[in-house]
């Protein structure tokens, strides 16, 4: 819990009470400030390949280069950007509400962006960003509640002998928290859908099932494994933080490490440490769906996880592939009719451009003949 | 080092340095600028201060650019003195605050503890130059080594012309391409120009 915190307050997204308590923690004892002092660095040193700054300007004050035309820096603050599409979002809510309203003598019709959760009876309920949700049982009981743009289960110890499973479905474009009842906190990517139990059951592995990508923040338990199991793969771990992605459409299955250890195996077999891969931090293996082979290589930590500050990282990686991230992180629907470009590696990062501006960076280097309209984009 | 392996430490990129060479530092420049406020960032209370600081570090390296024969370590420099200057901020803003605002005392006291831990700098040295390196290894191969070769180490395009056997018209087009590829690949190389 305590690890958010820490996040939030580096981010500077902390609130001020929050804040407090961070740096309470901080300096309470030296073991806390080495650990803090870690992560510091480590979020300092991902952070290193954001580009936001506008170089330019600075470069031409510093030599003073007289063929230098000054220009004005056209970068909108962030913070406009942020209320801007907050007000967007409001705006769009606002919509799905009057709809909502006015139809409410009809059959409810879920918005093809709506975050979902499919409750263990077949109900389906839509859960709105910033909403209050509360899930309850068949009994009434409340199992857990939307805290903003996080879903929280309650560890009510009761000792049911019958797993109860919930799904959660994230449409492109959105991205949500959960938080599960043994504590392990996950964050859901775009296009992505977790079915989980309600309650874990004691002496009983906690297993989920993913659909697209997530992050992982696993309670330590070390009598119970937390065992992801995902498209012909089971991740096995006891306590640890790992990103997670086995969108269908992929052709692997990636799954990086950022602490602790996690195994890796077939999910037709029983696991084994024989058959099992182990994978250590800094580390992501590569599952190939088609050869059904594992690759284990060093990994590039920020590429993998950067989507949780709602990033796209691309280092060298073929146009279509990301075609597909694009679609999720963006809402859209990209037509490629120009083979060649597929096989292009491109390399970049965006964060907070429209989908527009990130047409207009790609077509800098690859003149690409692309029409926009409204959410589909043709590429000739 | 393994040759064909980048090395910012290239001695021929140092000494075009120490020359005045306008095209390294500015290379320099592009490499480190960004990353190194990012580290400034995470050493002040008051971050707005990291992109002056940084300035101030480029500013410095510029004035005593004849200097810079005797370092070895490029990758260390830049970022010792970063954090130097980082340090003097620090100081001269507890100074100014003391006595006024609480909160930023606490915060004050843990970025002091931060600026200092041994193993926090260690890490964020090495990862700074783990960077830069595959931000430039990451290019195609022609291209870095076109790149290489024209910026890291000065050669000009007729040079690389005799040295590669390919005719000085290849090497322009080359470099145009590495140039078109890297605006895009390194957004921090957005206007080399050639």
């Amino acid at each position: 819990m305590l690890d958010q915190k820490v996040y939030k307050y580096l981010r500077g997204t902390a609130t001020s009470k929050e804040e407090k308590e961070v740096q309470d923690w901080i300096v309470s004892s030296d073991q806390n400030s080495k650990r803090f002092f870690e992560i510091k660095a480590e979020y300092v040193a991902a952070t290193m390949d954001d580009t936001h700054v506008d170089i330019d300007p600075s470069y031409h004050g510093i030599v003073n280069d007289n063929n230098s035309t000054s220009r004005n820096s056209r970068r909108i603050p962030i913070t406009i950007l942020k209320s801007a599409a907050i007000l967007a979002i409001l705006v769009g809510l606002g919509f799905i509400f009057r709809d909502t309203i006015l139809d409410s003598h009809t059959v409810p019709i879920i918005p093809g962006d709506a975050i979902i959760l499919q409750l263990e009876n077949g109900n389906i309920e839509v859960i709105s960003e910033g909403g209050a949700a509360k899930v309850l049982d068949s009994e009434g009981n409340v199992l857990g509640a939307q805290q903003g743009s996080q879903l929280v289960y309650k560890n009510n110890g009761t000792s049911k002998e019958e797993l109860i499973y919930n799904t959660l479905t994230v449409p492109y474009g959105k991205r949500f928290d959960l938080l599960l009842s043994d504590g392990t906190q996950v964050t859901l990517n775009s296009g992505t859908s977790l079915k989980y139990p309600v309650q874990f059951l004691k002496r009983k592995n906690r297993q989920v099932f993913l659909d697209g990508e997530a992050f992982f923040s696993v309670a330590k338990d070390s009598v119970n494994p937390f065992i992801v199991n995902t498209n012909q793969l089971n991740v096995r771990v006891l306590g640890t933080k790992f990103n997670l992605s086995s969108y269908p459409e992929d052709q692997v299955v990636n799954t990086t490490l950022l602490e602790g250890s996690v195994s890796i195996y077939n999910e037709q077999d029983t696991y084994d440490s024989s058959n099992a891969s182990l994978l250590e931090p800094g580390f992501k293996a590569e599952w190939n769906k088609y050869n059904r082979q594992i690759l284990v290589e060093e990994a590039d930590i920020a590429m993998h996880t950067d989507w949780l500050n709602g990033k796209i990282i691309l280092r060298h990686v073929p146009f279509k592939n990301i075609v597909k991230k694009l679609e999720r992180h963006y809402n859209v629907k990209i037509v490629n009719n120009n083979p060649k470009l597929d096989e292009e590696l491109f390399t970049a990062s965006f964060d907070i451009e429209t989908i527009d501006q990130v047409f207009k960076t790609f077509n800098h280097t690859y003149e690409m003949d692309y029409i926009i309209n409204d959410r589909k984009i043709i590429i000739n | 080092m393994k040759k064909g392996r980048t090395n910012i430490n290239n001695e021929l990129f140092l000494s075009l340095l120490e020359k005045g060479e306008k095209c390294a530092f500015e290379t320099l420049f592009r490499l480190y600028y960004t990353k190194l406020v990012q580290i400034a960032k995470g050493y002040l209370v008051y971050q707005q201060e990291a992109e002056s600081i940084v300035q101030n570090v480029f500013l410095k390296i510029w004035e005593n650019k004849e200097s810079l024969g005797e370092v070895s370590n490029i990758n260390n420099y830049l970022y010792t003195m970063t954090k130097n200057l980082c340090l003097d901020q620090l100081k001269h803003e507890k100074v100014k605050r003391k006595y006024i605002d609480n909160s930023y005392r606490l915060k004050s006291e843990i970025q002091y503890k931060f600026i200092h831990d041994e193993a926090a700098s260690l890490l964020l040295e090495n990862e700074l130059e783990g960077k830069i390196i595959r931000s430039i290894e990451l290019l195609p191969e022609k291209c870095k080594n076109i790149f290489k070769k024209s910026r890291l180490e000065g050669l000009k395009h007729s040079e690389i012309a005799s040295q590669m056997g390919i005719s000085h018209k290849t090497v322009d087009n080359h470099i145009a391409a590495a140039l078109r590829h890297m605006r895009f690949h390194l957004r921090e190389f957005i206007s080399i120009s050639q």
